[in-house]
């Protein structure tokens, strides 16, 4: 076991080097850079600005630096934001868009796969249908467009909740209803179709007959047998949403991450394009070795403890 | 079929239920505009509200408050109210001797050597600001090691370029000079009657040297390590949410500063922008356009010192000729543009220099050199001129007007708002010029990128004032600018403009810029077609919010909030 983890360790540091390589080097091939500004900066100018950034070193020995520099964990000055390194920026972000991306996955997950249990146990039936309902709006629809119709309808019209902004655990309901609501959607599909999957499968008809009551039948063989499927799901899902997402966040007034998403990228914050990326990257791997190690736990056959 | 009966059901409950809630929406809004006509333009003022707070935005996160690093107008929006520089603009935009740090000054007789004199004041912690700090600022801000990309605007003063490109490097050799805690004395290059007015710039802030050697990079990085010696200071600064300014009272003014707290938030999605002045979470918002149709009984607006403009390659194969510039410019009706686009509430521009920048005697530039210094297709050019202006223009190039299409082709930006224009703009010269023309979108820098390389022909572009005299859009286009992007040559034009640069007198000066822009429009390098404006809603209990044409945009001191 152990040996198992300190090899995915590895991978995982492999993983975040090419993706670091690739990012830098995709990232300076775009036209343009991070300096271009509307004012037309004296080339001498310039030359400060590119010293100071080491921007005037050849690509190679950039890259060469800046792999040192996170090594010992630096990822870098922000060049958009002057004063402030990305390190503190991703920390002063993380935890508005933990508490959201956490909360919002786990609730809208547990909702989601309780849903899916009610449909695949009442098939063809109302309350599957309502689920098949929920489903199709959650999948269908964007989530940028129920984040603003919660925001319009409980902070504008009924005037419950705030419309946005962040002070405390009131401005947190509407963005993290937001996300639950998606995963709510996703998971309920997943379940559902991977429930009705074994419900069919001939060991259940034996479980069935051997005269086990429906309960022990549904959460001893059916439940442990469907939840792979999902744990595939899991892991990644509840690592992306901890980033954070630039939607809800922007509608609501998150001070997160996600927002660093996009906005690295429009104004060429090559620091910071590279911070989010890795970070991601090493939450996503994470997540994935979650997923791993509890395919194990539901079924043995997957176990790796050997 | 039965699984599809319910799912068909369910989805017609869920549309009646989105129906029902947009019908809500329009019946919201008489109801709201009956409340606010409940003292329609109340002019006996009511009681002073005992809590003087002010809710209001701010565009982003501020990138920088640091003053010699900042370059961008959301950290000038908080910069202009935490600190002072040697002047500070009246509430009328007028530059008067006491109105800032300076209590008053000398010009020495050939216009070069200028000695301030400051007034006692206090930094909010109760350190003296001295004539040191501001030395130290400058020269801080030329400073190669500090890289700043504004030093250009210091470059008036002897040997500033000198320093800030290391030609120069003791910096005891600059022109700026603290010869005693109160008087700052500066010593320019050559005479400059803008020189004063350039100086309300945030780049030209003092900054604390016990404080930068302290604090080094982190300095205005946080609330508790930027200083402040403004009308107000900065208490809490919560990272992409939230930017708490209370008044300082140590400020040297401070009886004037009414208010007692700005709680600015960070909002940049227009619908959260806009249901938070709903809610009454914002006292005053500038009003996204999507919007402009909703709020269209409450709009106010302002000026901003800004002009938008077609920047034409002037060295381009065609676009060289000057009768294919104008005629483009010409084909093209701004007003009906800005009227199906923009609810009207935009200004087409019809000459370079925007309204609101002062002339003499009490006249603006603009009423001095007039309203309108060329006609389009809506304001009274016809079809048939800008057609023949077409012709000339091929003729002159020993072309035909049909060789002329699809050589030109319209640089905007990545969003779909630009490209609805850049359709109709495409559209309108067709119509009027008979010229096929095509468009192209890309992000803000590879335009800028593409612009440097000469790789365009014609392009979306604008210029926001830096200080408060139509030199500050004068200078651009003169033949050695780095800002000229039209790649525009006049040595007529530029000599008006080096004239204005060193004449003292207001009208001498101003004139010759009114002579400049008549060349400049004549000759069209760059085709101006709207003025910057500003369109924003307000609560009627906020009161003397100072909302100038230049980047100080709605400048808090003497702001104050009514009973509500």
């Amino acid at each position: 076991m152990g040996k198992y983890v300190l090899k995915r360790f590895g991978l995982m540091i492999v993983t975040l080097w090419v993706v670091a390589t690739i990012t830098f080097f995709l990232m300076h091939a775009l036209p343009g850079d991070p300096l271009t500004t509307d004012k037309g900066l004296t080339p001498e100018a310039r030359a400060n600005l590119e010293e100071k950034y080491g921007l005037n070193k050849p690509l190679i020995s950039q890259y060469g630096i800046y792999m040192n520099n996170l090594l010992h964990g630096d990822l870098g000055i922000s060049l958009r934001y002057k004063t402030r390194t990305v390190n503190s920026m991703l920390m002063n972000g993380l935890p508005a868009s933990a508490k959201v991306g956490f909360l919002g996955s786990i609730i809208g997950i547990s909702i989601g796969i309780v849903m899916g249990i009610i449909a695949a146990l009442n098939n063809k039936k109302f309350l599957d249908y309502f689920v098949i309902f929920i489903v199709v709006l959650g999948v269908s629809v964007p989530g940028f467009v129920f984040a603003s119709v919660y925001q319009y309808f409980f902070g504008v019209k009924l005037r419950v909740l705030p419309v946005a902004g962040w002070e405390g655990i009131k401005y947190m309901i509407l963005p993290i209803a937001s996300l639950a609501t998606f995963f709510i959607a996703t998971f309920a599909r997943f379940t559902k179709t991977s429930m009705l999957e074994i419900m069919g499968s001939d060991y259940i008809e034996t479980a069935k007959s051997k005269g086990l009551s429906n309960t022990t039948v549904i959460f001893k063989h059916v439940l442990r047998n469907a939840s792979i499927p999902i744990i595939t799901f899991l892991g990644p899902s509840l690592a992306t949403s901890v980033v954070g997402s630039f939607v809800i966040e922007s509608i609501f007034g998150v001070p997160g991450i996600g927002q660093f998403f996009v906005t690295s990228v429009q104004q060429y914050d090559y620091t910071m394009i590279l911070g989010t990326t890795l970070f991601t990257s090493a939450l996503v791997i994470v997540g994935y070795f979650i997923s791993d190690m509890l395919y194990g736990v539901a079924d043995p056959r997957i176990r790796i403890d050997k | 079929m039965k699984v599809s009966k319910w799912i068909i059901l369910l989805l017609v409950f869920a549309l009646l239920f989105t129906l029902s809630l947009s019908g809500c929406a329009q019946d919201e809004e008489p109801e709201d505009q009956d409340q606010d006509n409940d003292n329609p333009n109340d002019e006996d003022e009511g009681e002073m509200a005992e809590n003087q707070l002010l809710k209001v935005n701010l565009s982003a996160e501020p990138p920088c408050l640091d003053p010699q690093l900042s370059t961008d107008t959301t950290s000038s929006e908080i910069l202009q109210d935490t600190l002072e520089g040697i002047i500070r603009m009246d509430q009328s935009g007028q530059v008067v001797e006491g109105s800032g740090m300076a209590e008053s000054w000398d010009i020495s007789e050939d216009g070069t050597v200028y000695t301030f004199h400051l007034r006692d004041a206090k930094w909010d912690d109760g350190t003296p600001v001295t004539a040191g700090d501001f030395e130290y600022g400058w020269k801080r801000l030329l400073n190669p090691d500090t890289a700043s990309d504004y030093t250009f605007m210091a470059y008036d003063i002897v040997n500033a370029e000198e320093y800030s490109t290391g030609t120069v490097t003791n910096p005891d050799e600059v022109g700026v000079k603290a010869t005693d805690d109160k008087t700052l004395e500066v010593t320019l290059k050559a005479p400059n009657p803008v020189f004063i007015s350039k100086l309300q710039h945030s780049t030209f802030f003092p900054s604390r040297e016990d404080l930068v050697d302290e604090y080094g990079d982190r300095y205005a990085s946080e609330a508790n390590l930027t200083p402040s010696c403004g009308p107000f200071k900065v208490t809490e600064w919560a990272h992409e949410s939230k930017i708490v300014l209370e008044k300082n009272d140590e400020y040297w003014d401070a009886d004037a500063v009414k208010l007692d707290r700005v709680e600015f938030s960070m909002l940049t999605n227009s619908n959260s922008l806009m249901g938070q002045y709903k809610t009454e979470q914002l006292d005053y918002v500038t009003v996204p356009s999507q919007f402009l149709d909703q709020y269209k009984d409450e709009l106010q607006r302002y000026n901003t010192a800004a002009t938008y403009y077609y920047l034409f390659n002037n060295e381009n194969e065609y676009l060289k000729n000057t009768k294919l510039r104008k005629a483009i410019r010409m084909a093209i009706d701004q007003t009906k543009v800005y009227d199906t686009l923009a609810q009207g509430m935009t200004d087409s521009a019809y000459a370079w220099i925007p309204p609101g920048i002062p002339g003499y005697d009490g006249k603006t530039f603009r009423e001095i050199a007039g309203e309108t210094l060329f006609d389009d297709i809506g304001t009274g050019a016809t079809k048939d001129e800008v057609v023949q202006l077409v012709e000339e223009a091929a003729s002159e190039l020993g072309v035909t007007a049909d060789d002329l299409d699809g050589k030109i082709s319209y640089l905007t930006g990545d969003t779909d708002s630009s490209l609805k224009y850049g359709e109709v703009y495409q559209q309108m010269i067709s119509e009027n010029a008979g010229l096929d023309t095509g468009i192209e979108q890309a992000t803000w820098k590879v335009r800028l990128d593409r612009f440097s390389e000469g790789d365009f022909t014609m392009a979306a572009m604008g210029w926001i004032g830096d200080y408060n005299d139509a030199m500050t859009f004068m200078d651009l286009f003169l033949s050695d600018s780095p800002q000229n992007r039209a790649r525009y040559k006049n040595e007529e034009f530029d000599s008006y403009v080096h004239d204005a640069m060193e004449v003292f007198d207001q009208k001498e000066r101003v004139d010759a810029m009114v002579a400049a822009e008549k060349i400049f429009i004549e000759d069209m390098p760059i085709a101006p077609y709207s003025y910057g404006t500003e369109i924003y809603v307000q609560r009627p209990y906020v009161k003397d919010i100072v909302r100038l044409p230049l980047q100080v945009y709605d400048g808090k001191k003497w702001a104050y909030v009514l009973e509500h």
